[in-house]
């Protein structure tokens, strides 16, 4: 199945997966954006402003944020972001790792495993995003 | 630190605090037990691993909090978080210099000892108000104090060794300026060089070598430029963010991971350094020292909240919750060795913060518990 893999290109694999990929606006809040990831099955989001990708939050960082509280340990970092009320913007990560509509999949399996992100953002020759390549449909096809 | 490190596991297994066993695992190792009887000294390696933990701590301070977020934290915790410090700086410093008068270096002493007053243990309060599940203004305006008053405890130290350390009042002010002027530039242009390589570095496992090296860079330019070290790892890790434009995620938290070695660092040195003779010397300023700053961290909260009309709460019973002191207390003490001017009066006050933070770590959880339960903030008592 790894052969047939090599040979899709991310279009023909977005086309057959076709999953939901989290979009949210800079000002949205932690909480809600985790809402989003969970109704969307989804343990990436990004951070867009229009059509453009401004930056990447992952489901556990999100956590990490909202539920402060729950912790009996902060570093200062948590302790001032705990205290002003953050938004997604204030902790997304501007570089994010993407793959474009014509790249093979297998190449795009290394960079999600590299940087850990699970839905891996498809952009256009635009840079516009079009889709996410998910990771566990693409364990899921390699091990059938 | 391999005893520290074995230590702290007893310290979780039994549920102890784990400081107490750091400073504990150190105090084996001092020249009064073991390190007396196998001829072991701290050298003057030990000063270069606390300036190294220490800019590693200014660091992740100054890295910690955004301009925006200082705007959001509003008058109450700013006012507060000034009224505490200062209060307990001035308190501290009045009452050991009127202690120590008549005694050469009293003034030093006290100075050195009223700035080293101002920072607080956020780790103690953080985990009593988890504990109780506390919530209401007492607990914002704490926890938003805590994690200030680290800020202005490594200012305000920055600014006692710039004076400290000149040689004459003429030349006092021309070289605060430049120390303190030439750390915030030296730590603004390295701060946008580290957010520069972070926007290009992609490759996680460079994300700690890259900002390790920034610090230690800035810590050796500083050395040559005669900046202050501390505030320049301030402003590095500050502008470093600001300059990165968003949580910092990949220049603040693979350090953040270092946090506790730092601690581990501070309080097992500080231990190694414990004098028994020192400390039976001054066991009466250890007392004094306590005192008075718990009375200055209350009084000057108290006066403070009032100024701007805050809370009765806040009022009445934040200084309950800003006692505890811990690791940058000890810290900044340590660093006091390796200047000359302190040769005499280092040890006695490196024993006096350390005897003082075991005590207050003692005293600190129970009045934070107090203030809460007084406050009415403690919802769900397990």
């Amino acid at each position: 199945m790894t052969e047939r893999l090599i040979e899709q290109s991310v279009a023909e694999w977005l086309e057959q997966h076709p999953a939901r990929m989290v979009l949210v606006t800079q000002n949205t809040a932690l909480v809600e954006a985790v809402k989003l990831m969970l109704e969307n099955e989804a343990r990436d989001a990004y951070v867009v402003d229009g059509k453009r990708v401004n930056g990447h939050l992952s489901f556990n960082k999100l956590l990490n944020h909202v539920f402060t509280q729950e912790r009996p340990v902060h570093s200062h970092r948590q302790l001032f972001s705990r205290i002003a009320d953050i938004t997604v913007a204030d902790i997304m990560d501007p570089h994010y790792p993407y793959c474009r509509p014509d790249e093979q999949v297998n190449a795009v399996l290394h960079r999600q495993l590299q940087h850990d992100v699970s839905d891996l953002i498809v952009l256009a020759a635009d840079d516009s995003p079009v889709g996410v390549v998910r990771l566990t449909e693409v364990v899921r096809e390699s091990l059938q | 630190m391999t005893t520290g490190l074995l230590f702290s596991l007893i310290a979780a297994h039994f549920k102890l605090p784990r400081i107490a066993l750091y400073a504990l695992a150190g105090l084996i190792w001092s020249p009064d037990l073991l390190g007396g009887v196998l001829g072991l000294q701290p050298g003057p390696w030990s000063e270069s691993v606390t300036a190294c933990a220490l800019a590693l701590v200014a660091y992740l301070i100054g890295g910690s909090v955004t301009a925006k977020q200082l705007k959001k934290l509003g008058k109450t915790i700013l006012f507060c978080t000034f009224g505490e410090v200062v209060g307990a700086a001035v308190f501290v410093f009045v009452v050991v210099a009127f202690f120590l008068s008549g005694q050469p270096d009293a003034l030093l002493l006290a100075s050195a000892l009223a700035v080293l007053a101002a920072s607080t243990a956020p780790a103690a309060t953080v985990a009593v108000i988890h504990e109780y599940r506390s919530h209401g203004p007492l607990t914002t305006t704490l926890l938003g104090v805590v994690a200030m008053d680290d800020v202005v405890g490594i200012v305000l130290f920055s600014l006692f060794l710039v004076w400290s350390t000149g040689i004459a009042m003429t030349q006092v002010f021309t070289s605060a300026a430049l120390e303190i002027g030439g750390a915030l530039l030296l730590g603004a242009v390295m701060g946008w060089c580290l957010a520069f390589l972070g926007h290009r570095v992609r490759n996680p496992h460079f994300f700690l070598p890259m900002v390790l090296s920034a610090i230690l860079l800035s810590q050796g330019l500083a050395e040559i430029g005669h900046c202050s070290p501390l505030l320049t790892a301030m402003a590095l890790g500050f502008f470093a963010r600001a300059t990165f434009k968003s949580g910092g995620e990949r220049l603040l938290a693979p350090v953040e991971y270092l946090e506790e070695l730092v601690f581990l660092v501070f309080f097992t040195l500080a231990g190694a350094h414990f004098d028994l003779g020192v400390l039976e010397a001054g066991f009466e300023l250890v007392v004094i020292y306590v005192i008075a700053r718990v009375m200055g961290k209350m009084l000057g909260s108290n006066l403070a909240a009032r100024f701007i009309s805050a809370p009765s709460t806040v009022r009445s019973y934040l200084g309950f919750g800003v006692i505890p002191q811990a690791g940058i207390a000890i810290g900044l003490a340590l660093s006091l060795l390796s200047h000359p001017v302190f040769a005499d009066s280092g040890l006695l006050i490196v024993n006096v913060i350390l005897a003082s933070t075991l005590i207050l770590e003692l005293i600190g959880p129970f009045a934070t518990r107090f203030a809460l339960q007084r406050a009415g903030e403690i919802r769900d008592r397990p």
